[in-house]
């Protein structure tokens, strides 16, 4: 506890870093199908509404506890929560902190595999030819283990290409995490997001003068793919599912409820800005999703497939939108469509390590801070971990594993933990104790109608949300009754993978409650000897 | 399907209050940042006779 802890080593590199864990997969994929299908222009009114009343205020509170715990010498929740509410339960919910980024960026990896592996596909011309919706969903299948090989294979003969993209991402993501706070996030963030916003404004350049690709069809055009997001349809706004759909696109896209945020802001000086520091993150976070994200794959979609085509593969899910959609339409841009694909790949692999190596970060923090660990130390330990549930991803897929760890630790735990930071930072610690920790230091004057949003709308709106998801999706998919990314039961056969996942998610929440145990028992110890 | 002038209105409104926030924090990171890196330079000008 009295080692002097890392900084950041400018303003600007925690902007980036700040800015790229938030800035991922969700912003170029998830989003425009999300405005897509709740409304349109329309969606846009409950996406503000959350930002305003979920987002920004969750992002101060975030950064407002992890600067005060890096104070203190903590780098993850559970001191800091200790440290807010003197009760002896506040450092073991702050163990959700560790767990949920961890299950988290488990998946993740695997997830961001696909991007550097698709990178290096489009600029091989690997998948050129597969020109169908059929055979790019085999090509993906194949490549993922998900297709059943046992009539022959036509790609892929196993699972050996996705496992080894993965472990060279896990292997990059260890790189960074080895070289600290300053040396290897930051200087990652400076690479990696300059980078992608610089790939993602060429395509968003290159769709807006597509026009209309096939003067055959003059209603296919990026146009029409525009009037697709953004036309309102204001009957969708009766639908409380649409409010839900847009409060959670704002917990994804900010990167909030993760415990990521806090262990970064931990890195501050206890008198630097986080009020501007923080609204700079999101607004460049926004910028990336609505006018970057939104300007892209729907669009280019619309353009090539059609607006029937493109609402079926909306529908359907972001990954088909993002890995069978965009190869297609690569393959249809000339001469340059092996450019434009590894741009995109490329630009989602940034979106996605810039993101992974936040959610690894507390994991790192809490053996270095508590435990007193080296970097190199923390890092094997992280790295073991991370592979633990990657490689259960990798071999698991084809049974749920990985949609099981999106559901309860990245969608399900963020808003329980949001819940639970929301609480103790605004009821356990005052208001007005985290009133001056949001302001001190500010560069920007912050609105008071923020302290009584943190204090009563937040949690109330943290409330709602967790009430719809409990009995819209939680409850069932505890019960196996829905699948997480199907409305239909489990297959027997998959039920025995989500209980391993489940199980996995439950141990990492367990193992880091007890080094939390041994750690503040091994402190009292100490102290008493004192 | 085109974009109607309600289409346009959302689209203009929602890059226009993003864009003006993110030009906005920009700015003001960037001068605060500036004004911050000066401040031992303006000290010293006054303290010269």
């Amino acid at each position: 506890m009295s080692r002097s802890r890392e900084n950041w080593g400018s303003r600007i590199g925690l902007i980036l870093a700040m800015a790229g864990n938030a800035v991922g997969l969700g912003n170029f994929l998830r989003f425009p199908r999300q405005a897509a299908l709740n409304g349109g222009g329309a969606f846009m009114i409950p996406y503000f509404v959350a930002l305003l009343l979920l987002g920004i205020p969750l992002m101060w509170v975030e950064w407002a506890i992890g600067r005060f715990g890096g104070a203190h010498g903590h780098g993850t929740t559970p001191g800091m929560f200790a440290r807010m509410w003197r009760h002896p339960a506040a450092k073991y919910l702050g163990a959700l902190g560790i767990a949920i980024p961890l299950s988290f960026v488990m998946y993740y990896t695997y997830v961001e595999a696909w991007t550097l592996a698709y990178a290096v596909f489009s600029a091989i011309k690997h998948y050129w030819g597969v020109d169908s919706f059929a055979e790019m969903s085999r090509f993906l299948g194949e490549f993922q283990g998900k297709a059943d090989l046992s009539q022959g294979f036509q790609y892929f003969s196993g699972i050996g290409v996705a496992l080894l993209f993965y472990l060279v991402t896990l292997g990059l993501n260890l790189f960074v995490l080895a070289h600290g706070v300053a040396k290897g996030i930051e200087r990652l963030a400076k690479i990696a997001l300059p980078a992608l916003f610089l790939f993602a404004m060429v395509l968003v350049v290159r769709v807006v003068t597509l026009g209309t690709p096939d003067p055959a069809h003059p209603e296919n055009s990026v146009a029409a793919g525009f009037a697709y997001i953004w036309n309102p349809d204001f009957s969708m706004l009766k639908n409380p599912a649409v409010w839900l759909a847009a409060a959670g696109q704002i917990f994804f896209t900010l990167s909030i409820g993760t415990g990521a945020i806090h262990t970064y802001a931990s890195y501050v000086k206890k008198d630097d800005d986080i009020a501007l520091t923080g609204l700079s993150t999101s607004a460049t976070n926004e910028f990336a999703e609505v006018i970057l994200g939104g300007s892209i794959a729907i669009p280019v979609a619309v353009a090539f497939f059609g607006l029937a085509e493109t609402q079926q593969i909306a529908r359907e899910g972001s990954f088909d939108l993002g890995f069978q959609a965009m190869p297609i339409i690569f393959q249809k841009m000339g001469t340059l469509g092996p450019l434009y694909g590894t741009l995109w790949f490329a630009l989602l692999f940034f979106a996605g390590i810039t993101s992974s190596v936040a959610l690894a970060q507390p994991v790192m923090a809490f053996m270095q801070d508590e435990f007193g660990w080296s970097r190199q130390k923390a890092t094997f330990f992280t790295g073991s971990l991370m592979a633990i549930g990657g490689l259960s991803c990798v071999f698991f897929l084809k049974h749920g594993f990985l949609d099981e760890m999106d559901f309860w630790a990245g969608t399900f735990g963020l808003v329980i933990f949001a819940l639970i930071e929301t609480l103790i930072f605004a009821w356990a610690f005052g208001m007005d104790n985290g009133w001056k920790e949001i302001t001190r230091g500010a560069d920007i004057k912050v609105p008071k109608a923020f302290k009584f949003i943190i204090k009563y709308v937040t949690p109330v709106y943290l409330v709602a949300m967790l009430v719809a998801w409990t009995l819209q999706d939680a409850v069932p998919i505890l019960l196996f009754t829905k699948q997480p990314t199907a409305d239909a039961p489990y297959p027997p056969a998959d039920v025995p993978y989500a209980l391993a996942a489940r199980l996995l998610m439950v141990g990492t929440f367990v193992l880091f409650a007890v080094l939390v145990a041994v750690i503040w028992r091994r402190r009292h110890r100490q102290e008493g000897l004192v | 399907m085109t974009l109607t002038w309600a289409g346009w209105l959302f689209l203009v409104t929602a890059w226009g209050s993003i864009g003006g926030l993110t030009a906005y924090c920009i700015w003001k990171v960037l001068v605060t940042t500036e004004k911050k890196k000066r401040r031992p330079d303006e000290e010293a000008v006054i303290i010269t006779p």
